[in-house]
């Protein structure tokens, strides 16, 4: 099982907190306060545990026109994501993939595993047809 | 296997799981509705709702139907076991479930509602726009507003194209605008328009590459043209408007063909096919980039047509795998200067030399590509060679890629000198 480096860890929650704020914590049924910092932990071993989906990939980085390292992303069927160096040996960030849209627009609450999925897939073909991800590997489930 | 023959394999294993899982076309509105379980598509336990698998396939269906005959022309393709097993699928494809689609108002109704959901989204969008995210952390390492909002652009430019495409199908036989989703189809694509037109430069340089990226990965070349439904239709979506952007034409062009004319060593008729696939050259450069232009007529895919990156069949190319007749021009195409490899100048030019000899009463034009250019050791290894074929007719064109790889220019090389 991959490990957080305990800076990112903290980085990467307290993101979270900021840009998607009631996210995971309506994924996850937690009412009444914020997800803490070892509930999110406990999150991304969770996905790792039970990803649908595994695949290896280098994304884009535009900042220098390159592409960053590659690493394995591990999908649950929320659609929750959790990023690992490519040895699996550390956690790289842990998100809810909701598209670049605020939470619950894509895909709409209360719809469908099978839609979440389906959706999932065709995002990441078309992302490998436009390189914003390349040297793809689908280990499982895409 | 190419990766392009990768994907159509994989497009098809998708349709042939869904086809017998997506509820017949004309089934009652309730069944649009019901959650359905999808066990080849999606796994064991898996359910969906039946609206959704039936948009899906439908947008699988018309991404493949128009990737397959885009790579079976490009390539030279038709009598392949690819094309005649990708014929036998659609004609399925179309039995089991998209010529019924004209006769099914209920999943046309359903569609219509969720497309008209989206299109609010995408208008939504569209308001936040410029997107200022400020450093963010998401993805593998920080991910700034102008990627994600690229990311995004490119995603919807590409969603609003296939539900365009998934319109026509379903009303091309029932007649044009008869259920509204071409309207709504076509709104989508506006709002995406009025969303990109909003970005800013940094998003809209990003955007180009991705572009440029996907045209090859998908053959969406100029003169590969669109799926004949939608071209009847007489509408270009918003990613057909990025992906036609085109610079200005390259100068040399019509200037080498001019200079060809008036060479009385060229017949009309070697005139007529050294213009069509130079003209050729200069827009698959220009659309492909040099790299990807050298690597797809290298490519085991590659068998010529007059679809192909040089514009005919009557063409022979090196390096090649199928050596065929010899025809009338030549292409011969480097990659680097490396006198080890198989694509570098060198043993490029070898191997043209030999074509040269063997193919002497027929060749008539050669033109030599390459992303690099020596003057010195050209003059020292080949000019004397060459010049020696010159002087029995042949014509050469030297044609050099510059920087970005998308633009070339000639290089001057004058044997009558």
């Amino acid at each position: 099982m991959p490990t957080w480096n305990p800076t990112n860890l903290r980085r990467h929650h307290r993101e979270r907190l900021r840009k998607d704020p009631g996210c995971l914590e309506e994924l996850l049924g937690i009412s009444g306060s914020a997800i803490t910092e070892a509930q999110f932990e406990a999150v991304s071993h969770q996905v790792v545990r039970d990803c649908w989906a595994e695949f290896e990939a280098q994304k884009r980085n535009a900042r220098n026109g390159g592409y960053y390292d590659a690493a394995v992303y591990s999908v649950d069927e929320n659609l929750i994501t959790a990023i690992t160096d490519k040895r699996r040996a550390r956690f790289i960030t842990c998100f809810h993939e909701h598209f670049d849209k605020p939470h619950g627009v894509e895909p709409p609450r209360g719809v469908s595993a099978g839609q979440r999925r389906l959706l999932y897939q065709q995002r990441l073909d078309e992302a490998e047809d436009f390189k914003k991800y390349i040297n793809v590997r689908r280990k499982r489930g895409v | 296997m190419s990766e392009f023959q990768r994907r159509i394999k994989r497009m098809a294993g998708s349709l042939r799981r869904m086809l017998p899982e997506v509820p017949n076309a004309l089934s009652s509105e309730r069944v649009w509705y019901e959650d359905i379980a999808a066990r080849r598509t999606l796994g064991h336990n898996s359910r969906v709702e039946a609206w959704f698998l039936a948009q899906f396939f439908l947008e699988t269906y018309v991404d493949w139907r128009d990737f397959v005959g885009r790579w079976t022309r490009y390539f030279g393709q038709s009598d392949s076991r690819t094309a005649r097993s990708s014929e036998r699928l659609n004609r399925h494809c179309r039995t089991r479930f998209v010529n019924g689609l004209p006769f099914a108002p209920a999943l046309r109704h359903c569609l219509q509602q969720m497309w008209t959901e989206t299109l609010h989204g995408i208008r939504e969008a569209s308001k936040g726009m410029p997107v200022d995210l400020g450093d963010s952390l998401e993805g593998p390492q920080n991910e700034n507003g102008s990627q994600v909002a690229a990311d995004s652009l490119m995603h919807e430019l590409i969603r609003c194209d296939r539900h365009y495409r998934v319109a026509v199908l379903a009303e091309s036989q029932a007649g044009i605008g008869s259920f509204g989703l071409i309207e709504i189809a076509q709104a989508m694509n506006t709002a995406v328009e009025d969303w990109l037109g909003k970005a800013t430069e940094e998003t809209r340089e990003e955007v180009r590459f991705y572009v440029r990226h996907y045209r090859h990965s998908m053959l969406r070349l100029s003169w590969l043209g669109a799926d004949d439904e939608e071209a009847a239709a007489g509408y270009v979506t918003t990613l057909n408007k990025v992906l036609k952007e085109r610079r200005s034409p390259m100068s040399w062009l019509h200037t080498l063909i001019d200079e060809l004319a008036h060479d009385e060593a060229m017949s009309d008729v070697d005139l007529q096919l050294a213009n069509r696939v130079l003209s050729r050259i200069a827009d698959a450069v220009e659309e492909l980039g040099y790299e990807c232009f050298a690597e797809d007529l290298s490519s085991r895919d590659f068998l010529g047509s007059d679809d192909s990156p040089v514009g005919s069949d009557r063409v022979n190319v090196i390096p090649s795998r199928h050596k065929g007749a010899c025809h009338s021009i030549v292409v011969a195409v480097a990659q680097g200067a490396s006198r080890t490899t198989g694509t570098g100048f060198p043993r490029i030019m070898r191997r043209l030399k030999t074509h040269l000899i063997e193919c002497a009463s027929t060749t008539r034009v050669a033109i030599v590509l390459c992303d690099q250019w020596d003057s010195r050791s050209f003059a020292d290894e080949h000019f004397d060679e060459l010049r020696a074929h010159y002087r029995k007719g042949v014509r050469f064109v030297f044609l050099v890629a510059g920087t970005p790889s998308r633009r070339m220019a000639r290089v001057p090389v004058d044997f009558g000198a």
